[in-house]
């Protein structure tokens, strides 16, 4: 079947979901906010995430200040889109990194079997079974104390512990496809063991990988405002939806001032969050091998109709 | 028979998981800079100048020469000490050890946590089997939508969004809240200490913290009893002419719960990590702010070696309890292990 049938067939599939929709149309908003509303947003106003006023702090919003401003008086829209900027970059960085190390580590280990596989699966299970987020913490810290705070040691936690999951996945799919008939094919004509890896195995596993990357999103995300938010992740005066967050607890009783700096990035934050998990729902149901083809009649061979068996 | 050996043998597989841990945790430290056997030493109220040497050789960090030891053999001092309870003094508390701190607020975590694991468990039993009963109903849907908003709502946010609404916003009407916005009594009142002040404070913490359980939960539930609705026996007691009561409740919630049980299990170490943020928003002394807290400089390591190893323990032993819990209420598992089956 031609690859562009293939993506229109999934296209069809994914279309079905008006939450998957929805899902894409919100973060295709949140992304161009993000990457290209912050500039626009600071050129309009003449305002920057970083000057700070602090004669100007926990203003109510005005046209200077659209969200207003935070508690040093920087201005808040500013600081919310290019934190959330941040915060995606860190979480999709990482979450592509792991799913790189995953995917390999999981069609090396399922095609290869034996004792390495035995006892990393063990490993890789009882690290799963840990919280995620005292993982981070403490490896965290640790890293953060020898080569200092940043987005790049964020990224490194995140994806030296984030991989897990998805070469889980990845080695049970392997297991069920290795002794497949095509695979036995594919060596019958020739193809090398790499060839057959990292061709047909990962191309067949595809379904797995792509909703794991989106629940990895969605996760590193959330890792990160937590994180952050405890001080322990993006560190100011660089923002992050996490710790714009964490500079609101002190002045929550103070009179004449509005809660603008603890909503607004929270908002953002679940929005991307659900976002990212409806895509993923998305992307789980559209690439579901269960849903089999099904041709319509047999004159009108290319108008395909799905069916779910 | 069968349960003893299967048990056992989990058991075995647990002593090196111990020792890596053990191992990961010492390396952590060394690679800070200092050896952990000598933070068995600092913030030790008992200890002199004149002991530092005699105690510094107890704890294998020196040899008779007062030469440093190598760190293989720091390690297994280290981990004999451990064997022994001794988990050092705490840097941030002075004049308590890691093992007093840590018995001194474990209970009010857990104050805290065992009962938001049953609401959440109440609700999501309740939510889960309606919403699966009634499925594609209004409940369902909208059941469902709450709990994709609630796994994506970050505990901490809505902590801060619980004590605007109840705390701050009632404080600046009447000049009184409706619940307390942190703390674990209140100060300075005829009814403080007492058991309904307990429990006042207590209700902000246990919602919040609930609410990500209800959501996983609530979703786990409906869909096992989306499979148990659906199999063979309960239409054979259908057809047998047993009350729709009786089959939501009896034959089909028992089968339903096995996994949810195990789940419930397994996700233990969850409630306590989410505890941390909502400790630490609520100011709660409990055990989980008191890991966050050691972070902060000075770093407690010793409390945090301690705390990290409870929840490393903590997650090996809700496995054991989740297989333990499979093992019991699911008898096809046990045949099927006693046979010898996969």
């Amino acid at each position: 079947m031609p690859s562009h049938l293939l993506w229109s067939i999934f296209w069809r599939r994914f279309r079905r979901s008006r939450l998957a929709l929805l899902g894409l149309a919100c973060l295709l908003f949140l992304a161009l906010a993000f990457f290209l509303g912050e500039p626009l947003y600071c050129w309009i106003t003449g305002c920057d995430p970083y000057t700070i006023n602090v004669l100007n702090r926990y203003a109510f919003p005005s046209s200077q200040h659209w969200l207003g401003t935070d508690d040093q008086g920087r201005d808040l829209l500013a600081r919310l889109l290019l934190g959330g900027r941040l915060s995606v970059e860190v979480a999709f960085a990482s979450a592509f990194f792991s799913t790189l190390f995953g995917t390999f580590v999981g069609l090396i280990s399922g095609f290869y079997g034996g004792g390495w596989d035995y006892l990393l699966m063990r490993f890789v299970d009882y690290m799963l079974s840990i919280p995620w987020l005292i993982i981070y913490m403490v490896f965290g810290w640790l890293l953060f104390r020898i080569i200092g705070w940043g987005l790049w040691p964020l990224i490194l936690v995140f994806s030296l512990f984030g991989w897990m999951n998805i070469a889980r996945l990845v080695r049970g799919e392997v297991l069920l496809l290795r002794n497949s008939e095509y695979v036995e094919a594919a060596r019958s004509v020739g193809a090398t063991t790499w060839g057959i890896m990292f061709h047909h195995l990962l191309l067949n596993s595809v379904h797995i990988i792509w909703p794991s990357f989106a629940t990895l999103i969605s996760q590193n995300l959330l890792a990160e405002a937590t994180l952050s938010w405890m001080g322990m992740g993006i560190q100011e005066p660089q923002p992050s939806l996490g710790n714009i967050m964490m500079r609101e607890v002190n002045p929550l009783f103070a009179p004449g001032y509005g809660p603008f700096q603890f909503f607004y990035p929270g908002i953002t934050l679940i929005l991307l969050i659900l976002s990212v998990s409806w895509l993923g729902d998305g992307l789980r149901d559209a690439f579901d091998p269960r849903m089999v083809f099904a041709t319509t009649s047999a004159k009108n061979r290319d108008s395909f109709t799905l069916s779910s068996s | 028979m069968g349960y003893l050996k299967y048990i056992l043998k989990r058991l075995f597989f647990l002593i090196p998981i111990l020792l890596l841990i053990t191992l990961t945790i010492f390396l952590l430290e060394s690679a800070m800079g200092t050896p952990p056997a000598k933070y068995l030493l600092v913030g030790n109220p008992n200890i002199t100048p004149e002991n530092v040497f005699q105690e510094s050789l107890r704890l294998g960090l020196i040899d008779q020469q007062g030469k440093p030891r190598p760190m293989l053999i720091q390690y297994l001092y280290w981990l004999k000490a451990l064997f022994q309870g001794e988990f050092g003094w705490s840097l941030r508390h002075p004049n308590y050890s890691a093992l007093e701190l840590f018995l001194t607020f474990l209970p009010n975590s857990l104050l805290m946590i065992i009962p938001s694991i049953f609401l959440s468990l109440i609700i999501s039993i309740l939510a889960g089997v309606k919403s699966a009963y009634r499925q594609n109903s209004r409940f369902d849907r909208i059941s469902m939508i709450l709990s994709s908003l609630g796994l994506s709502i970050p505990p901490y946010w809505l902590a801060l969004l619980a004590i605007i609404i109840f705390c701050v916003v009632p404080y600046r009407l009447f000049n009184f809240p409706l619940f307390p916005s942190g703390n674990i009594i209140s100060f300075g009142k005829p009814f403080a200490g007492s058991f309904w002040d307990r429990i006042w404070h207590l209700a902000l913490p246990v919602l919040v913290l609930s609410v990500t359980f209800v959501a996983t939960w609530t979703r786990y539930m409906r869909s096992s009893f989306l499979e148990v609705i659906r199999s063979d026996f309960i239409r054979t007691a259908l057809a047998k002419g047993v009350s729709e009561r009786g089959i939501i409740w009896k034959h089909a919630l028992r089968n339903a719960l096995i996994p949810l049980v195990t789940t419930v299990a397994v996700s233990i170490p969850w409630v306590f990590t989410w505890a941390i943020v909502v400790e630490t928003v609520f100011s709660y002394p409990g055990l989980c702010r008191l890991f966050y807290e050691s972070f902060f400089y000075p770093t407690d390591v010793s409390v945090l070696q301690l705390v990290v190893f409870f929840f490393l323990g903590l997650t090996v032993f809700c496995n054991l309890l989740a297989d333990t819990f499979y093992w019991w209420l699911d008898p096809r598992i046990r045949e099927q292990r006693a046979t010898g089956g996969k």
